[in-house]
């Protein structure tokens, strides 16, 4: 909508006349136009001197001696004989000739003509030799480039479409720039992670196993761990944590026993959800 | 208007967005801290001499690199022979840094600490559980 106002705008600064048609289609039939349009037509050639409203027929057997007729009116437009013998000895006499030795002379008649013309001209020649042909009138380029703007009709203002177009583009390219930019800078420091990962002794775990072997702090930074990390170091080691769960039960005597199975039936459920393995399932599988 | 809204909206969320990836711990550096148990552990149970660990660490990085090298969607019998096949293949060159007792006792330590941080999170989770029905075991 917007833009169709500018384009209007523009077009009243060019001309004025155009613009003021309202926007209206001229091109309208009267009402009823098109349905009593076919039996008009009809009737209008109907009207036609030799017509009939039906078709016309055609002689009966017209097509049958057709072929025949036509070869007749060919072979009656034919040269009679009495023609061809007056035809006959013109063929043998040439139509262009030309006087006789009128090559022995030719070149030297040429020379003669361009001579001839040259003496004539000589004299013309000579008179022109030092005059510049190309010549302005006094001043006149003086005013050339004024007298020009004059007359170049005065341009209508131009009305630009969309003005913000240009900033917004660049604000656009920016963000996403920017947006990109973030993305690889986040990709390339979540491959620096992998790469800690994948290379477990460095200097760095170096110093600090150092350091828990002279604190004897071993066991106080083991309690420190969070359930998240062993999960995620025991799984870049290839382990399946739920099993090993139930196996560090198994091995730390910390198992159901057999009087609980018979008291309560439900003892195997509880005792996995202690280990919160089904949580587990459903968040690692 | 419009345009400069959303384009002020697109701006504060890419900059929200980068200082959410700032403030994520880095998973890195936990890890490290673990692998830093792990090496004072395995030097402790093995007592390894200053010499030895200038040899038997290197090994034993190439080693831990090959190892994760296989991948979990294996079916897990051809994992679990994929794993062995890389311990078997390496056992001679940790025979020759620690002599055939010690490097078998190194194969064995390996589960041995794994067992334990799973212990760890074990007694936490079931402690954790105990605490919230106090009434209802006392194992």
């Amino acid at each position: 909508m917007h833009s169709n106002l500018t384009i209007q705008n523009e077009l009243k600064e060019l001309n004025s006349l155009l613009a003021s048609i309202s926007n209206r289609n001229v091109y309208t039939v009267p009402d009823g136009y098109f349905q009593a349009m076919v039996t008009d037509i009809i009737n209008t050639i109907g009207r036609e001197p030799g017509m009939g409203s039906e078709n016309p027929a055609l002689p009966d057997g017209y097509f049958e001696h057709l072929a025949d007729s036509i070869m007749g009116k060919i072979k009656a437009a034919t040269v009679t004989e009495e023609e061809s013998s007056l035809l006959m000895p013109l063929r043998t006499i040439p139509t262009y000739t030309i006087p006789q030795g009128y090559f022995e002379d030719f070149a030297g008649s040429v020379m003669n003509k361009i001579d001839s013309i040259a003496e004539e001209s000589a004299e013309l020649l000579d008179a022109v030799k030092h005059i510049n042909p190309y010549t302005v009138p006094q001043g006149y380029f003086d005013g050339l480039a004024t007298d020009i703007v004059s007359k170049v009709p005065q341009q209508a203002k131009v009305f630009v479409l969309q003005q913000r177009s240009s900033f917004f583009r660049y604000a656009v390219a920016a963000v996403i720039t920017g947006i990109l930019g973030l993305s690889v800078i986040s990709i390339v420091d979540n491959k620096q992670e992998d790469a800690v990962v994948v290379s477990p002794v460095t200097a760095n775990v170096m110093e600090t196993a150092t350091q828990i072997i002279a604190d004897h702090s071993f066991d106080t930074e083991l309690a420190k761990l969070s359930d998240a990390d062993i999960v995620s170091y025991l799984q870049s080691n290839g382990e399946d944590v739920n099993t090993a769960l139930v196996a560090s039960a198994a091995y730390g005597k910390a198992l159901p026993e057999e009087v609980d199975y018979l008291t309560d039936d439900k003892t195997l459920d509880n005792f996995l959800n202690e280990l919160n393995i089904k949580k587990d399932n459903q968040s690692t599988n | 208007m419009k345009r400069i809204l959303l384009f002020i909206i697109l701006l504060t969320g890419s900059i929200s967005f980068a200082h959410a990836q700032d403030n994520e711990p880095d998973p890195g550096k936990k890890v490290q801290k673990i692998q830093a148990l792990y090496v004072a552990y395995i030097s402790q149970q093995l007592n390894l001499t200053t010499a030895e660990a200038e040899k038997f660490w290197p090994l034993h990085n190439q080693f831990d690199g090959e190892l994760k090298t296989i991948g979990m969607d294996l079916p897990e019998l051809d994992r679990q022979q994929k794993l062995l096949d890389v311990k078997k293949r390496y056992q001679d060159r940790f025979v020759k840094i620690l002599g055939t007792g010690r490097a078998d006792n190194f194969f064995r330590l390996n589960t041995e600490f794994n067992k334990k941080l799973v212990d760890v999170m074990r007694q936490r989770r079931q402690q954790n559980n105990m605490n919230q029905r106090p009434l209802r075991r006392n194992n």
